[in-house]
């Protein structure tokens, strides 16, 4: 919405996570406001490297922060914020794929398509195109513990809260997903001394 | 597609997996953050506030020590918001309700408080039925309120259940004689109630109610008792896993085959005592689990006695199974996918004529309790429509007057069976 106006900047002092969450469940939204603004960056990240459509990734966000203002009684401190934001997100995330399935599939034939002829100067920056489509193309099972740990930046314990996993399977998974990975921007994996 | 930019040489990454993985990593740290291209707290906040005002209220929402200068021009812009998002909240409810008897998502949120309230009044009075309806010695008159007396003990526990279900913890007045009379009916080898047909789901129930109370110390001394009901119910475990009307060793003389409606009775006694600590100690909770999860078709449906199985309501069954893994089996590994699966299972049999506006207690009972069980998201928009229907729909039907008042009337196939005090326990047990 083009109508949002400037956010007025926050003068209290910076708060943690949990003693804005404990505000928000005592009843002051403008510390929950002070969650938003502090995540929400973050969120959209998420969202965008989890392969949702450019136009509904700050949908998505809104929802999440809408979701854990009314589950805001449920949260214990006792785990970190974030652990409950991305358990969250991922929730609204798992609702809209179910809603858009056949809409996302349509886009993501779109991006395997044609994606950089719609970026300019897309030779220059072909790494990062690789690194992003070999990502994109990535199984969702592998693709969102690699999104969590390696680009959001929980630990392998919080990842497997979110994704309700053991931790081992978190680890084998991000091995798995690093090997794909490796394999999709190198090409096949093969002998170089067979070659000759 | 080749990873052209590393630290080190191309070829050697190529022969060195530990080289190439780092580089793999290195790139996706390189990957620039995607951020919003507009500020989102004013949306968030105006959101909350146009869905939720009653809440607002009711906790006494506050907004921080902010000038007025600062937020005359947010106000404005949050109020232009909130009058947009309302005008479109109002035309989409009015396209629904003219397509569809339901209110609409935003509308549901807006009348959760309200609800929430309603509902409390609805289980007080039907707590109130109950209280009022128990003789000296704990009982229910179960042939006098409709019901078979044969199956008093089944009937009798969930009664207990349901009165307990919304007492503050400490008030043993009513569930301590109601327990003893459950116990004073128990048999040398642990089983409660009659050995008829329904013996397993008599037993079942019954255990579950005793264990309640056992937890919430109304019945601590006679903690050995509750124990041998627990037991009985790991001896009458089939070798599958599952639990039939009857114990294994009656069934395999009667050919009874195990069910996942009874079963999730036992399941549920079993998994309570594991949160008391009694543990699993030869696996029939495991077992019992993965015979449920044996049930599950690939949508997540289950079936009643295999998958594909519906010779009744398949909504219960997969409720009942849900149940079963979402509060049994929780904390136990392995069984993620498949308590995902059956939820989607069940939010698509929830999309189904009938399920909103006809009377059934027991499927009413398990799909509500099954959804209060999950961990937080528990569903979708549509999913939480749904299910605020059935809510209205229990609540609305409760009797409101004369000597009733606080019941249900008896109304769904099982009427004949259980009567009233069927009806009113579990109508009042699927109350949020």
């Amino acid at each position: 919405m083009s109508i949002a106006p400037p956010n007025p900047p926050h003068t209290a002092p910076p708060a943690r996570d949990h003693e804005l969450m404990q505000r928000t469940v005592d009843g002051d939204l403008e510390a929950f406001g002070g969650l938003v603004e502090r995540h929400q960056g973050a969120l959209v990240n998420y969202f965008g490297r989890c392969g949702v459509y450019t136009g509904e990734r700050e949908d998505l966000a809104q929802e999440t922060f809408v979701r854990i203002y009314r589950y805001r009684n449920r949260y214990r401190p006792t785990a970190q914020f974030t652990t409950f934001l991305y358990l969250v997100a991922r929730q609204v995330r798992i609702d809209l794929l179910r809603r858009t399935e056949r809409r996302r599939r349509l886009y993501d034939q779109f991006q395997q398509s044609a994606p950089q002829a719609a970026v300019p100067g897309a030779v220059e920056r072909g790494e990062r195109l690789d690194i992003e489509q070999a990502l994109a193309a990535l199984d969702e099972t592998f693709r969102e513990v690699v999104v969590l740990v390696l680009l959001q930046g929980l630990k392998h314990r919080e990842a497997a809260e979110v994704l309700a996993i053991p931790i081992g399977t978190v680890k084998s998974r991000l091995n798995t997903a690093l090997q794909r990975l490796r394999e999709t921007v190198q090409g096949p994996k093969h002998d170089p001394e067979s070659d000759e | 597609m080749t990873l052209k930019a590393t630290s080190r040489p191309e070829a050697q990454a190529g022969r060195d997996p530990d080289a190439a993985t780092q580089a793999v990593r290195a790139a996706l740290a390189q990957l620039p953050p995607l951020r919003p291209t507009r500020d989102l707290v004013p949306e968030v906040l105006a959101r909350i506030r146009q869905e939720a005002p009653a809440t607002a209220g009711r906790f006494g929402l506050r907004s921080g020590p902010a000038p007025w200068r600062t937020w005359l021009p947010r106000l404005a812009a949050l109020l232009a918001i909130v009058l947009g998002v309302d005008l479109a909240v109002r035309r989409h409810v009015e396209r629904k309700q003219a397509t569809r008897d339901r209110p609409s998502a935003s509308a549901t949120e807006a009348r959760s408080v309200r609800e929430d309230r309603e509902s409390r009044t609805a289980k007080r009075l039907a707590q109130a039925w109950l209280t009022s309806h128990q003789d000296d010695e704990g009982r229910w008159d179960v042939a006098g309120l409709g019901g078979r007396a044969e199956h008093a003990t089944a009937l009798n526990a969930l009664a207990l259940m349901a009165l307990m279900a919304d007492l503050p913890p400490g008030s043993h007045a009513t569930v301590r004689p109601g327990a003893l009379a459950l116990l004073a009916a128990q048999q040398p080898d642990g089983r409660l109630g009659s050995p008829g047909a329904f013996a397993m789901y008599e037993h079942g129930i019954a255990t579950v109610a005793l264990l309640r109370a056992l937890e919430r110390g109304a019945i601590a001394e006679r903690e050995s008792d509750v124990r041998r009901a627990v037991r009985f119910i790991r001896s009458a475990q089939t070798p599958a896993g599952g639990w039939g009307y009857e114990p294994h060793d009656r069934a395999a003389a009667t050919g009874a085959q195990p069910n996942a409606s009874v079963s999730a009775w036992q399941i549920e006694a079993l998994g309570i005592a594991r949160h008391l600590g009694w543990g699993d100690p030869e696996g029939h909770l495991r077992r019992g689990l993965f015979w449920i999860t044996q049930l599950a078709d690939a949508q997540g449906t289950v079936g009643y006695q295999a998958p594909s199985d519906y010779p009744s309501a398949r909504l219960s069954t997969t409720a009942a199974g849900l149940f079963s893994l979402a509060s049994a089996g929780r904390g136990l590994d392995g069984l993620e996918g498949v308590t995902s699966r059956m939820a989607q299972g069940l939010a698509g049999l929830l999309d189904q004529p009938g399920v909103a506006s006809d009377a059934n207690p027991y499927r009413d009972f398990f799909v509500l309790r099954a959804i209060a069980a999950l961990p937080p998201p528990t569903c979708s928009i549509e999913t939480r429509r749904i299910l605020a229907d059935v809510v209205q729909r229990v609540r609305q039907t409760q009797v409101q007057q004369g000597e009733h008042r606080g019941s249900w009337d008896p109304r769904d196939r099982y009427a004949r069976l259980g009567g009233r005090l069927y009806s009113t326990s579990l109508s009042a047990m699927a109350l949020p």
